[in-house]
């Protein structure tokens, strides 16, 4: 099969990396691949993990309708971030494909479209959620009450599933909406990933070195890492207090690198922060730490790729009991209660520093379980399955889609295409 | 529902058949109520690809949109209700927004069909100022032959006024039945044809009690043969044939023509004043009770006037050289 797959293809995307080992893996069953790249034009021009084949700009409009008209099926790798997949939205408005979807939240992604295309943008809103959300959807005072404001009542994953031909994503707690809004099947496949080096790393690993037992964190950090409860919760313990170091690794803003170093400080927490670092250096923090911090609220991911990665590391993680990570089986990770967030966490570091065994006993069950789990070749089966189906749903979304379009061209509007006349009349083909 | 359309495609294939061609009809499946689905069955048709003939000739709304290279239409009905009827509020399009989305898709659907229809004809020269006046588009007009001529050679003039067709608001039977009242007694009045609606015929046998013109009315309402339709009007004195604004000559006054008789109209019959000539072929009469009375009463008051008219009517339709070989030649251009 001839696949051309649409993904931010830069280092610092993760969604790039996981791409990165599928597209390695349908190579090495059989497949070919065409990658375009589908970062914002000023992010088109930086390093790019190694994708082992011909990589295209999704701005070359002649070489992409090149590519498409030689391939079987597109596939989009889709994830909340407009700068990385900018190329992803334009394109599967035109060419409707395969899409991975990272993230069961694209409301930013969206936000940041609508200001080129504010009147379609607007009719997307009024369609899947109504004139009141389409009315307050740009109005919230900032990222966190947007967030708030919009997570439940209007994530915007209809927005991308109603125009793919079938999805793939990572977990199934937000498949409902993606059902609904998809006309071809949506199947839940464990995301791609892997632990270079894992073996060199792990045997470079001493539980509690020096004495004291090494939180990590990693990612940018941001509010929604919970670090400022992980703070709080070591603090509340005198036996953490003294024997935990709580490192974080990952680009930080200024203000939130000044406001996590006060409230250490006056806690009396230790506290480093490390900032962006390579691969290298990352892969060498992750080998040291004793346990990581995974925690997230709100947790709006498909997957966690963090969350992964400590496990594959044969890592001890802690996660909220919440969305991906309520799916993890129970024994390869502790679970923490979002609402007794704090207590929670100080009870299971205290548990997990008093028990190294426990420790190593947890972080093996867990890259036992993921390494079986969160396979490329697996991803790569799936996804030449799933690109079938949505071969032979072509006809009929192409039939609904000409049906729609000569409806427009004759004037209905959005309420006479909606009516269950109308519908019920469509619904013949499936 | 079988009607003069019907009738008309049956007989346009067998006349494209005896003029040496293939022809099928392909019949279109449609239904007025309820409106919200008219939309959907207009995409239906649009759907519908024949691109295994060399020709497609569509006579009516939604057939029309069938999408062909070479098409030409012979217009005998677009939807009335999102055009005049509309204006005249007899439309069953829902009140409000959502009857006007219907409308305005129909209005654009219709544009879309006629721009790309090669040729356009229309059955009558009030189909053809319709067309004009609502969408714009040019038409000739061409007028439907009748059917099977054969059968109307005329006969006794009887001492009845016979008006043929189907039976229902529209076409007015109820008009004669109110006006036969105050005719002159000697005037008779057969109607006879398929109720569209059992209320249709329902209507006329509640009026003909009510009024005691059991004696001077016979009412034969069914689908009847074409000989027992054709006996009924070769032996008849006129012929009454009064439906509102009628898009065409109708068959009913053609085939009267064809067989000498005299026509009763009225003044907003639309396409069969084309046919009736006041005190040339006939009468056009107010759509009143008085001025209807009048004109039946007349049939009856001077024979040889009212054959007059009749030959009158047979001249002018002959007149017009409207027959199957110049209609199939002039669609096939």
């Amino acid at each position: 099969m001839k696949l051309l797959i649409f993904t931010p293809g830069l280092k610092a995307s993760a969604i790039g990396r996981m791409t990165c080992l599928v597209s390695n893996a349908l190579i090495a069953q059989g497949h070919e691949v065409v990658i375009v790249r589908t970062e914002v034009n000023a992010l088109l021009d930086r390093p790019s993990h190694d994708f082992n084949t011909r990589m295209i700009s999704w701005s070359d409009e002649k070489q992409v309708l090149e590519a498409t008209a030689e391939c079987d099926v597109l596939v989009y790798q889709v994830g909340d971030n407009y700068d990385y997949h900018e190329g992803c939205v334009t394109w599967l408005a035109r060419l409707p494909g395969v899409v991975c979807l990272h993230d069961f939240f694209v409301g930013h992604m969206f936000y940041a479209w609508a200001q080129k295309n504010m009147e379609k943008a607007d009719s997307i809103l009024k369609h899947w959620y109504g004139d009141e959300v389409a009315k307050r959807f740009f109005k919230f005072a900032n990222n966190k009450a947007f967030i708030e404001g919009t997570k439940d009542q209007a994530p915007l994953t209809e927005w991308i599933a109603s125009q793919a031909l079938g999805v793939i994503t990572h977990s199934r707690w937000g498949t409902p909406r993606v059902v609904r809004s998809c006309l071809g099947s949506v199947r839940v496949v464990p995301l791609a990933y892997d632990a270079p080096g894992e073996s060199e790393v792990a045997q470079g690993y001493e539980p509690n070195k020096f004495g004291r037992m090494k939180l990590l964190t990693v990612g940018h950090i941001n509010r929604n890492k919970r670090v400022a409860d992980v703070i709080h919760a070591i603090a509340g313990s005198p036996l953490l207090r003294q024997n935990v170091v709580y490192r974080l690794v990952g680009a930080a803003d200024p203000e939130m690198v000044i406001e996590l170093s006060t409230l250490a400080n006056s806690l009396r927490v230790n506290l480093v922060i490390s900032g962006a670092v390579d691969d290298t250096e990352l892969a060498l923090a992750v080998g040291e730490a004793d346990v990581m911090s995974c925690l997230r609220w709100p947790s709006l991911e498909a997957a966690s790729a963090s969350a992964i990665e400590a496990m594959l590391y044969g890592k001890a993680a802690v996660v909220t009991d919440t969305g991906f990570y309520s799916e993890i089986p129970d024994d390869c990770v502790e679970k923490i209660s979002h609402e007794d967030e704090v207590a929670d966490l100080r009870a299971v570091l205290e548990r997990l520093y008093s028990k190294p065994s426990e420790r190593v006993a947890l972080g093996e069950r867990a890259r036992r379980w993921a390494s079986s789990t969160y396979l490329a070749e697996n991803y790569a089966r799936q996804l030449v399955e799933e690109s079938i189906a949505c071969q032979k749903l072509r006809p009929i979304v192409t039939a609904k889609a000409y049906f729609v379009e000569v409806m427009k061209r004759w004037g209905a509007t959005d309420d006479l295409l909606r009516a269950d006349d109308t519908m019920s009349a469509l619904a013949v083909m499936g | 529902m079988w009607g003069g359309a019907e009738e008309l495609a049956v007989n346009l294939q067998k006349n494209l058949v005896i003029a040496g061609h293939h022809s099928e009809i392909l019949r279109i499946p449609f239904q007025w109520e309820p409106a919200t689905r008219i939309s959907s069955q207009m995409l239906m048709v649009r759907a519908l690809e024949l691109w295994n003939v060399d020709k497609v000739i569509a006579l009516k709304f939604p057939a029309f949109y069938i999408r062909h290279p070479n098409k030409t239409l012979w217009l005998l009905h677009q939807y009335r209700q999102a055009y005049d009827l509309y204006d005249a509020g007899q439309t069953n399009l829902p009140p409000g927004q959502v009857g006007d989305d219907i409308r305005t898709l129909i209005t654009n659907a219709d544009n879309e069909a006629f721009a790309e229809s090669e040729r356009i004809f229309t059955n009558s020269e009030v189909t053809r100022r319709r067309l004009k006046k609502y969408n714009g588009f040019d038409a000739t007009v061409l007028l439907p032959p009748i059917n099977d001529p054969g059968l109307f050679t005329g006969g006794q003039s009887g001492d009845y006024i016979f008006a043929g067709g189907r039976v229902n608001g529209m076409k007015r039977q109820h008009l004669l039945l109110d006006a036969l009242r105050q005719a002159s007694p000697n005037v008779k009045l057969i109607i006879a044809g398929p109720p569209d609606a059992p209320a249709d015929g329902d209507q006329l046998r509640e009026t003909v009690a009510r009024l005691g013109l059991g004696d001077r009315v016979k009412l034969d309402l069914r689908f009847l043969p074409r000989e027992t339709y054709a006996n009924y009007l070769n032996n008849a004195a006129a012929v009454a044939y009064l439906p509102f604004d009628e898009d065409s000559l109708g068959y009913v006054a053609m085939e009267a023509a064809t067989a000498d008789k005299a026509l009763i109209t009225t003044s907003d019959s639309g396409g069969i004043l084309g046919l009736v000539k006041q005190r040339e072929t006939g009468w056009v009469a107010e759509p009143t009770t008085s001025s209807l009375a009048d004109a039946m009463s007349a049939v009856f008051a001077d024979a040889a006037v009212t054959r007059g008219y009749g030959s009158g009517a047979r001249d002018l339709w002959n007149s017009f050289g409207i027959t199957w070989p110049k209609t199939v030649e002039t669609l096939l251009q």
